[in-house]
């Protein structure tokens, strides 16, 4: 019996693992990309990585700035809870919720990559700004 | 968010059956069916605004981002107003971009006052989208402001023969993974007519487009390639418009 229950719940785990990442979840793309300094391109650093969160460009300095978090902003859940049963007659019951999901939970989003460009659109340099030197 | 998917609900519907929506009262579109127009598309954002849901079996996660793609895509409002310029034509208008029309500076200059002014009356922060802000409402686009870059082209429209102008402003570009592996990328611009002669706006309308593709509901895949299934799904959204229908200008197409 424990056995089986066991292997229900990795089943139902495996199953929730499976049921779709997110592709607005980039923290891995972020940490596992093979792109470098002086030889990648904006379409080579989007083609790993995505669009960054921000771009600021300095017309002074012919360059430009991109900043990732590699998270989304906010996740909202939607959590039912089963909370009533009304028979509904033939046997069959109508089953009423409620959502118990948290809403707009913000996600810490600091600058983990940020990249500099210059005016031809070729990567110059890569900053991991949390990453102690 | 119900807002967002509201937009996008809307979005996904637009192929359906168009319906009329008549022009401001006194005023008539019949003169666009032999006239020139010229049309111009703007975005007061270089941002996408993505919307995700994801099946957890016992619980749904919907999450939220944006992007900034003006690093890969400077000419974004001049490529979708080719868009809208191109099926305008499939449509048998007469129809012309601003950006050939003037002075491409003038434009930029009248689309950036545009945005601020649509950011500066927006109804509100987006509830989901940090940073991000929900477009007016209707009455701002009705009316037109006095001086500045937007009369400026107008103006400068206006003394190049033009008589009417399909403005498209748009807050951003949408993208959200609806669900079994579609990708959904759109627009939710609100569409006028300007009377260049006038001045005055006589028809006023929001102008949703999109397309969903099937991309296995990531929502990266619109960013790489240089943006190719973003641009590819604008296209096609903007290509489902029926401006006919919505002018009441007769048999669509």
């Amino acid at each position: 019996m424990q056995t089986k229950t066991s292997a229900a719940m990795l089943a139902l785990v495996a199953v929730i693992s499976l049921c779709g990442c997110s592709s607005l979840e980039r923290s891995e793309d972020l940490n596992s990309h093979n792109l470098s300094a002086q030889v990648s391109t904006k379409r080579q650093v989007v083609d790993a990585i995505g669009l960054p969160r921000t771009v600021e460009k300095d017309p002074g300095k012919e360059i430009e700035v991109w900043h990732y978090t590699g998270k989304p902003m906010n996740t909202s859940y939607f959590v039912p809870m089963p909370i009533a049963a009304v028979p509904a007659g033939g046997g069959m019951s109508t089953v009423y919720y409620a959502d118990i999901g948290s809403k707009l939970v913000a996600a810490n989003e600091p600058v983990v990559l940020t990249l500099v460009f210059d005016k031809t659109g070729r990567l110059i340099q890569m900053v991991k700004p949390n990453q102690k030197q | 968010m119900k807002y967002l998917f509201a937009v996008l609900f809307c979005a996904l519907l637009c192929g359906c059956a168009t319906t009329a929506v008549p022009p401001i009262a006194g005023e008539s579109l019949e003169p666009l069916k032999s006239e020139k127009i010229a049309v111009s598309y703007s975005l007061a954002s270089t941002r996408i605004n993505y919307v995700e849901t994801l099946y957890r079996v016992l619980w749904l996660e919907t999450k939220t981002s944006s992007s900034d793609y003006s690093g890969v895509w400077s000419s974004s409002e001049a490529d979708i107003t080719d868009m809208v310029v191109a099926r305008l034509r499939q449509q048998g208008y007469s129809a012309q971009p601003v950006q050939s029309i003037i002075d491409p500076s003038l434009v930029v200059a009248a689309d950036q006052e545009l945005g601020k002014d649509m950011a500066a009356h927006s109804t509100g922060p987006h509830p989901t989208v940090t940073g991000a802000k929900l477009a007016p409402a209707q009455p701002f686009f009705r009316e037109l402001k006095l001086g500045g870059a937007h009369a400026a082209m107008l103006k400068a429209l206006r003394e190049k023969g033009y008589n009417y102008l399909l403005e498209m402003p748009s807050m951003n570009i949408n993208g959200a993974a609806i669900g079994y592996g579609g990708v959904l990328v759109g627009g939710a611009p609100q569409g006028r007519i300007i009377d260049l002669r006038k001045p005055k706006v006589v028809w006023l309308a929001p102008i949703y487009h999109s397309e969903v593709y099937q991309l296995g509901g990531d929502l990266k895949k619109l960013e790489v390639d240089d943006m190719k299934k973003t641009k590819e799904g604008l296209r096609a959204g903007i290509n489902k418009v029926d401006f006919t229908g919505l002018w009441g200008l007769g048999k669509t197409n």
